[in-house]
């Protein structure tokens, strides 16, 4: 599984690493069913505390793409991958809509518009 | 507790616990009418050829019980649990249980050990098949699943297109289903083996549990090789040591075999390579050292990562 990271991208840590495995997971690097690979190793390979690889990993969990259980570690849920690119859509939406100077309101009123 | 929560505590616990602790259990049940000591072993003819004392037959299987069950544990602890490892734990138990079992059932009620009744291979295969039936069933509460089949890739230098300014990690593994099962073999082995063949059999036995898979990461340090599920003992390859990587469909005999290999000479002209399976692994290319081969699944990316970074240290295809 490769994992990006950006340097100078300000967001916290965790949340780029819950990125770049989402996108592991849309591009179907890991497929549904398929186990991430446990936070203690990937916290090695990307020199960081493994309890920000395991918050990471339960961000993942809350949204719905993965599955946690003790003993079978994290699994890709079943629908786990178009989960994480409609998610990854709504994150371009947003920073897209910001940066065209749009607050909260206004995104929320275009969502609406083009669902009606 | 939820429906996984006890599916996962069945997995990893109650079954494993309830088929280990049988394998001691049916000699103490039995105990008071087997003679002591008891026979152990028989000859292909199927009559008994050895015995040894009840206590030395319950320690043996309680020691085996609990590496096994502490191997579980263990694993489970660090999040490193897999199917497979499930599935050769439950082999195991099994496989003990019924030994445990035959012996029992052939030193019933016998006034000495060598009076002891046949046990013949037809025994020990039934005893096989349902100890693999077992592991089966484990693999599958754990929640195993068929392999990916591999794939040639078509360019001949790997690349994942790092772009600059960015910083990017793989990790990827290998792992192998029969090794651990021949360690279990070699484990049943020593147990029935005592004496110095014995303890030579239970150091194979763990040689095999070490090599059942192999754990890889690439990072801007270099590209990390770790044995076992647990990952350890590992070996940093610093990136400063490589000139490129490479894919490869590995063929172990072409490298005389599986685990730790030495093939075309010396330290410096050689390859060495670490083999779990046949099928995908990544070929280190070093100028100063020996060549390293390591299987691994979807090693394109890891390749290709381990390229992006040395082109970015300017450094790809100097040989």
């Amino acid at each position: 599984m490769l994992l990006c990271i950006d340097p100078t991208d300000g967001s916290p840590l965790y949340t780029q690493i819950a990125a770049a495995v989402r996108r592991a997971i849309v591009e179907g690097e890991v497929g549904e069913g398929d186990r991430l690979p446990p936070a203690r190793e990937l916290a090695l390979a990307l020199e960081v505390n493994m309890h920000t690889v395991l918050r990471a990993y339960a961000e993942l969990r809350d949204e719905g793409t993965i599955e946690m259980r003790r003993g079978r570690g994290s699994v890709v849920q079943r629908g786990g991958a178009s989960r994480a690119g409609l998610l990854r859509l709504v994150g371009e939406f947003v920073a897209e809509g910001r940066r065209q100077g749009l607050d909260r309101k206004d995104l929320i009123e275009l969502m609406e518009q083009e669902m009606s | 507790m939820t429906k996984t929560g006890i599916r996962w505590w069945l997995t990893t616990y109650a079954i494993p616990g309830l088929l280990l602790a049988g394998a001691v259990a049916v000699l103490l049940l039995f105990a008071d009418r087997l003679p002591d000591p008891l026979a152990r072993h028989w000859d292909f003819s199927g009559q008994p050829d050895g015995a040894s004392p009840l206590w030395a037959m319950v320690l043996l299987a309680g020691g085996i019980t609990a590496l096994a069950w502490a191997m579980l544990v263990v694993a489970d602890r660090s999040g490193t649990s897999s199917s497979s490892l499930v599935a050769f734990v439950y082999f195991m138990g099994a496989t003990l249980v019924g030994v445990q079992t035959l012996t029992v059932w052939a030193n019933l009620d016998a006034p000495s050990w060598q009076s002891a009744g046949q046990v013949g291979l037809a025994q020990i295969v039934a005893v096989l098949g349902g100890a693999s039936l077992i592991g089966a069933i484990g693999w599958f509460l754990a929640g195993g699943g068929p392999a990916i089949p591999y794939q040639a890739p078509e360019t001949p230098i790997a690349t994942v297109g790092l772009e600059p300014g960015k910083d990017a990690v793989w990790v990827g593994k290998s792992e192998s289903y029969w090794i651990p099962m021949l360690g279990v073999g070699f484990l049943v082995a020593a147990a029935v083996v005592l004496g110095w063949v014995g303890i030579l059999l239970l150091a194979i036995s763990w040689l095999a549990i070490f090599f059942s898979a192999a754990r890889v990461a690439v990072n801007d340090q270099g590209v990390n090789i770790g044995l076992g599920w647990w990952g350890w003992p590992r070996k940093l390859i610093p990136l400063d040591d490589i000139s490129r990587a490479e894919i490869l469909a590995v063929e172990p005999m072409s490298f005389g075999g599986w685990g730790l290999r030495v093939i075309g000479g010396r330290a410096l002209t050689g390859t060495w390579a670490l083999i779990i399976r046949r099928g995908p692994g990544i070929r280190l290319v070093r100028p100063d050292h020996a060549d390293l081969v390591v299987t691994v699944d979807d090693p394109q990316q890891g390749a290709g990562l381990i390229n992006d970074l040395l082109s970015r240290n300017g450094r790809v295809g100097a040989r």
